[in-house]
């Protein structure tokens, strides 16, 4: 049963990849169905779809139009992250000794920045090492990004800044989550992070893990 | 590559010819499009496509690598360790080999090597013991002797961390004060002061003391926390972003693991490695590198570790009786290395770490091969020395070789005796070594190589 799942998964798969490759509507198909590609030059596509399976990935997922921009998850690009730490009030020049600053700018060969000198691009894949180390300056930025929330300007209405937590219940809300990961929080985002705040072992080290939590998630994919 | 029909495979697939490739391709793709671990994948492999295809689908595709420099006259060591077979076997005390009359031939190697009462590894299979290569310069006095480590203006440790950037890790090669040098593609190395400072690389901030992360209660809420807002992300569900999520997840535990615990040298670790109060500072040092290279290898933490190994140009060995002692520290600290890497796999292939791990010894001098009187720092025809364990990549044996006479031939691609060049001799050693890291794979080293023909010295690729 296991070998056919992941058998089956695997030319569902090769079905729905796509290549580089301008299609060619005028290309030849074989008798058998097949196109004239092979493994040993191309994909192999297959031309015969299960149309259920193309329906329930069509209501899944959404029409081609919305997918073909969430074809994949990069990682947020060196640059980019010091612009996003910097837009959420942390200093990325701090050189105090495990500071999100420190970490960031040390943190330049694990983030995969790019290597011009030696040719190579920017990292853009999502590996271990990039994470982590992503995850480590957001833990480590949690404290200043919460702080500066009430008053970064980009967060508020009509002059009135956002809040990450309520000043009195310690109650997470959703105009500070809104605010520092750049969409709608849902519900669910406040009852997580409420969970994160009443669970951690204290209430202070609780906001700080919700807002590390939540930055990491929201800025996993670039 | 011949397409070999897989009689165990699905009728589908038979009727497509699937090859082995194509098999592997798929289904590491498939397993990953449906967040199935790699581990999973390849024993589901291994159960219905055979343990050969199983395992190329998990192998890295390039070796770890340890090196060893061993500058300011440290590399005369290993003269000790592995005799010029000449030397060994001339049972002469008045050589500069401490162990006249053990040294035996080693059965069933490519080339001539012997095994005296010093040498690390001997009793492993012929095809995996270690190769000699007579090369490169003698630079008496240096830590960082560049004509036994440059390929055609390459260094060879930057070669090797260009080749094993294909193998993701936390940090691609570490360096405790050696240069690592440059080469097209090469990492960064992180750079420590000695093997301690080896297991804070790993640390995140987040999990030492007072990090925000500290207590492990903390770590697991973090994780959780992490994968309930990363599930609120529409796109996380998708089949083209869940390899990525499943790698970020695994980087948000990671976060919150503190490595010490794992790294950390243990009396245990010193015991196996017969380090106690009587070991040689620098021989201490060696191994406790090694202890760390092999718990950061197992966790696929590092790819390479280039660390310094004696330094201490040891003119009066053979007159204060330490060319009887030392050596057999060092082989000891050897051999327990070498049980290490082979009783551990790596967690992330599955594979022996001796089948993956490539380790050299090189140096500045290796002293004279036959005046042990004050064993002087000038070799015949300026020779060097280096030392290679391939894990069978690499023909095993010297090339190039050092008489009993004192005279000194090198070798060529085909290995060859010729009239002895050690820039040559080091083009062809070095493209080797570079060969055993890429694991066979020309194509790799060839922006390296520069079109250095090796086929006399190394094992060619299986196809």
């Amino acid at each position: 049963m296991k070998r056919t799942i992941i058998i089956m998964a695997s030319f569902g798969l090769v079905a729905g990849a796509c290549t580089d490759s301008i299609e060619d509507t005028q290309t030849p198909i074989d008798p058998n169905g097949q196109t004239g590609g092979s493994e040993e030059n191309t994909f192999n596509h297959e031309n015969q779809y299960d149309v259920w399976e193309m329906i329930r990935r069509l209501t899944e997922e959404g029409p081609p139009e919305l997918t073909s921009h969430l074809h994949s998850c990069s990682k947020v690009r060196y640059a980019n992250l010091g612009n996003v730490l910097a837009s959420l009030g942390v200093n990325i020049t701090d050189t105090t000794p495990v500071s999100a600053g420190d970490l960031y700018q040390s943190g330049f060969n694990a983030l995969g920045g790019p290597n011009y000198a030696n040719r190579i691009r920017e990292n853009i894949s999502i590996n271990t090492s990039g994470a982590s180390r992503m995850y480590d300056i957001f833990a480590a930025a949690a404290d200043q990004v919460i702080t500066a929330v009430p008053t970064l300007t980009r967060c508020q209405v009509a002059g009135v800044g956002a809040q990450l937590f309520d000043a009195t219940t310690n109650a997470c809300r959703a105009d500070g989550i809104t605010c520092i990961t750049g969409y709608p929080a849902q519900a669910a985002h406040l009852d997580f992070c409420n969970l994160a705040v009443s669970s951690a072992t204290d209430v202070a080290t609780g906001k700080r893990l919700a807002v590390a939590a939540i930055l990491a998630a929201a800025y996993t994919c670039e | 590559m011949a397409k070999s029909p897989l009689s165990t495979l699905t009728k589908r697939a038979e009727q497509q010819d699937v090859s082995r490739r194509a098999l592997i391709k798929w289904t590491v793709a498939a397993g990953a499009a449906l967040g199935v671990s790699r581990s999973r994948v390849f024993e589901i492999l291994e159960k219905t496509a055979g343990t050969g295809v199983a395992f190329a689908a998990s192998a890295a595709p390039t070796a770890r690598s340890v090196h060893c420099v061993m500058g300011n006259g440290g590399l005369a060591w290993t003269r000790q360790l592995w005799p010029d077979p000449d030397i060994g076997l001339a049972n002469n005390p008045n050589l500069a080999y401490a162990y006249p009359g053990t040294a035996q031939l080693v059965g069933g190697t490519v080339r001539p090597l012997v095994a005296g009462a010093a040498t690390p590894w001997a009793n492993l299979p012929a095809a995996r013991q270690v190769t000699g290569f007579v090369m490169g310069q003698n630079q008496t006095h240096t830590n960082e002797p560049d004509t036994v480590e440059n390929l055609n203006g390459a260094n060879i440790f930057a070669i090797a961390s260009a080749l094993q950037s294909v193998s993701p890790s936390v940090v691609p090669i570490i360096s405790i004060d050696q240069s690592i040098g440059a080469a097209q593609g090469s990492q960064q190395p992180a750079a420590v002061r000695d093997a301690n400072a080896i297991v804070g690389l790993f640390n995140s901030a987040a999990s030492r003391a007072g990090g925000l992360l500290a207590n492990p209660a903390n770590a697991v809420l973090y994780k959780a926390q992490f994968e309930a807002f990363a599930q609120l992300n529409r796109a996380a569900n998708r089949p083209t972003t869940r390899s990525s999520y499943t790698t970020a997840t695994s980087a948000a535990g990671f976060l919150g693991t503190n490595l010490e615990e794992k790294l950390r040298i243990t009396a245990e670790d010193l015991s196996r490695y017969g380090i106690d109060g009587g070991t040689r500072g620098n021989v201490a040092e060696i191994g406790r590198t090694l202890i760390v290279a092999v718990k950061a290898f197992k966790f696929g933490l590092t790819n390479s570790i280039v660390f310094p190994g004696m330094r201490d140009d040891p003119h009066n060995a053979f007159t204060d009786g330490s060319a009887s002692t030392v050596p057999m520290q060092l082989k000891k600290v050897l051999d327990a290395f070498m049980a290490d890497l082979t009783a551990n796999v790596d967690d992330n292939t599955g594979e022996t770490l001796a089948d993956t791990t490539v380790i050299t010894f090189h140096g500045d001098t290796p002293k004279s091969a036959t005046d042990p009187g004050g064993w002087p720092d000038g070799s015949s025809q300026n020779h060097n020395r280096v030392i290679v364990y391939s894990a069978g990549h690499i023909k095993s044996g010297w090339f190039g070789e050092v008489k009993r006479d004192d005279s000194v031939r090198g070798f060529d691609g085909s290995g060859a005796l010729v009239a002895y060049n050690g820039t040559n001799a080091a083009r062809f050693g070095l493209a080797a070594i570079a060969y055993a890291i890429a694991k066979r794979d020309d194509r790799a080293i060839s922006a390296f190589a520069n079109g250095v023909n090796i086929g006399g010295l190394v094992n060619p690729k299986v196809t």
